[in-house]
């Protein structure tokens, strides 16, 4: 049976601020899911508790049969889980292809030296390979996260905001490169994508979650999400019409 | 002065920058790991000082006392982190910097009460005390000894970071410890690897210094701490390469003052020197190496 990636009533806390509340949502392998909501809604806090970066009060987190609830970041990345970050977090002083062996290291079953070539080659990242990270171009840099995400062949690839600063041709690219994760003769993975470019979440999305103070506002199919009232309410304020609404998202 | 005599205080100035550097990067590589600074380190160079007092005392050869006291660094710092900070993980720096504190006091005192609260003499091989002659150049046998010690140990510990798998994960962690557990990377192991790696820096040090003073005291760990530390300062904390660099370039401003100053004033060399150290941090406040920067 195919594994599953679920979230149950998870609820997270800052001092003063509930960030997440009685959130649930399951991710099957191959299929990609868009996680959407105004800034602050808590995208990035799910994200950080899935991948152990933060613990959450309340809620259970499971990959296939094991309860990874309160497990360190390691250990569930060694289970199948990759993610990046909303500005890049790479290793600066690093090379390339140091960057790269470094996620493959997680799945420490491949041989690191094809891998390094393999992901070099499906990211267009030869001419940089022996170059630091720290001074690649932006969007280079947002590539390298990814393919660094790849390298370990993990069940589960969480992206914030993938796109963020891309231009329109990368941007394409990057479209593509997704779908290949999710193609099973690729990774086969299931992916969890933040994004605040809407068209590119409607295109490329199996099902959409939205959330909104921290509380699931809808889920669907991307044209459901689209002409959900209380989406487009929080998206663009109360003075959209239902009439309005079916272009407000796209 | 003569070119003979520069020679002599260059060799002088790069046997000193080596143990500097040793001492800089075995603090600086928990310190690029863990974000914390071990002060229980100087204490590594006592227990492995007392290790080959010990085994001297009882007629072991000098060079496998210098073997024994260094595994004794390597197991003690590995110890120092499973009790000391190992149950402590994810406690503020405040904590850590107390802790350590603690674990070198405990440790000092052990040797107080069960050895002695006064130094003694350990006996360094008569060799060390010769001279040799290299073309016009004399040179002082430990002074060369420590030179060339020093650069092998620096050599393969930068083969071991630069080049295998542990290593890089080292490097990794020292510049973001959380994604490099996002990676998969056993955090425990990465830790333990840098304190041993510390211990054995720590050792190979402990040899030397020892060899330098030919004496142990409770307090001995006290001064390299603080060359080491002056020196991660001068460096950039946290760039391991800095580091390295920090550690010869406070030698050679040492050994260049003690040369120029007046001989009255030799005795202030260390409060000189400390000012120099104050101009270069007020040029470049993040160290000769910025690890924000890489550069």
């Amino acid at each position: 049976m195919p594994k599953t990636l679920q979230v149950k009533k998870l609820s997270k806390r800052f001092s003063g601020l509930q960030a997440l509340s009685n959130v649930n949502l399951q991710l099957e392998k191959e299929e990609i899911m868009g996680l959407i909501g105004p800034n602050g809604s808590g995208k990035t806090t799910l994200i950080n508790s899935i991948s152990g970066v933060l613990h959450p009060e309340a809620g259970s987190i499971s990959i296939g049969n094991m309860d990874v609830t309160g497990w360190k970041s390691d250990k569930i990345a060694r289970l199948g889980l990759a993610r990046t970050f909303q500005t890049a977090r790479l290793f600066f002083s690093l090379t390339v292809i140091e960057n790269l062996e470094l996620g493959i290291m997680a799945a420490s079953r491949y041989d690191v030296d094809d891998k390094v070539d393999e992901l070099l080659n499906r990211f267009g990242l030869e001419r940089w390979a022996m170059d630091r990270a720290g001074t690649l171009a932006y969007g280079l840099q947002r590539r390298l996260e990814i393919a660094r995400a790849v390298g370990s062949n993990p069940e589960f690839l969480l992206l914030d905001e993938p796109a963020a600063g891309l231009n329109e041709d990368e941007s394409e690219n990057l479209l593509q490169l997704i779908r290949g994760f999710r193609d099973p003769a690729g990774l086969g993975c299931g992916i969890l994508i933040v994004e605040h470019d809407l068209a590119m979440i409607m295109r490329l999305c199996d099902r959409v979650h939205v959330l909104n103070e921290g509380q699931t506002l809808a889920e669907g199919s991307p044209e459901a999400v689209r002409s959900n009232h209380a989406v487009v309410e929080a998206y663009m304020g109360k003075r959209y019409t239902a009439s309005d609404h079916g272009s407000a998202l796209t | 002065m003569t070119i003979e005599v520069a020679v002599q205080q260059l060799i002088n100035a790069l046997s000193l920058g080596s143990l500097y550097a040793l001492l800089a990067l075995g603090l600086g590589m928990v310190y690029s790991v863990l974000g914390m600074l071990n002060f229980a380190y100087g204490e590594l160079l006592t227990v492995c000082g007392y290790t080959m007092f010990l085994l001297i005392l009882i007629g072991v050869p000098f060079p496998v006392a210098g073997l024994v006291g260094l595994g004794m660094a390597i197991g003690v710092s590995l110890l120092i982190e499973r009790l000391v900070f190992r149950p402590l993980r994810g406690a503020s720096f405040i904590s850590l910097l107390f802790a350590s504190f603690a674990a070198s006091v405990i440790i000092q005192n052990l040797i107080k009460q069960l050895i002695s609260k006064r130094p003694k003499v350990i006996p360094v091989p008569e060799v060390f005390d010769q001279m040799i002659n290299i073309g016009p150049f004399q040179i002082n046998v430990l002074s060369l000894i420590i030179l060339l010690v020093g650069l092998v140990t620096l050599a393969g510990l930068v083969a071991f970071l630069q080049k295998t798998r542990w290593g890089l994960a080292i490097r990794a962690a020292a510049e973001d410890f959380e994604v490099t557990r996002l990676m998969g990377a056993k955090a425990n192991r990465v830790i333990a690897l840098s304190f041993a790696l510390s211990g054995f820096v720590a050792g190979v040090a402990g040899v030397l210094w020892l060899s330098r003073r030919g004496a142990v005291s409770p307090t001995m760990g006290f001064i390299p701490i603080l060359k080491a530390f002056i020196a991660i300062v001068i460096g950039g904390l946290g760039s391991l390469k800095g580091a390295v660099m920090g550690g010869f370039l406070l030698a050679f401003i040492e050994v260049a003052l003690m040369v120029m100053l007046p001989t009255r004033a030799v005795p202030f060399t260390d409060a000189f020197a400390l000012m120099i150290v104050v101009v270069i941090l007020y040029m470049r406040p993040e160290g000769l190496i910025s690890i924000k920067t890489g550069s």
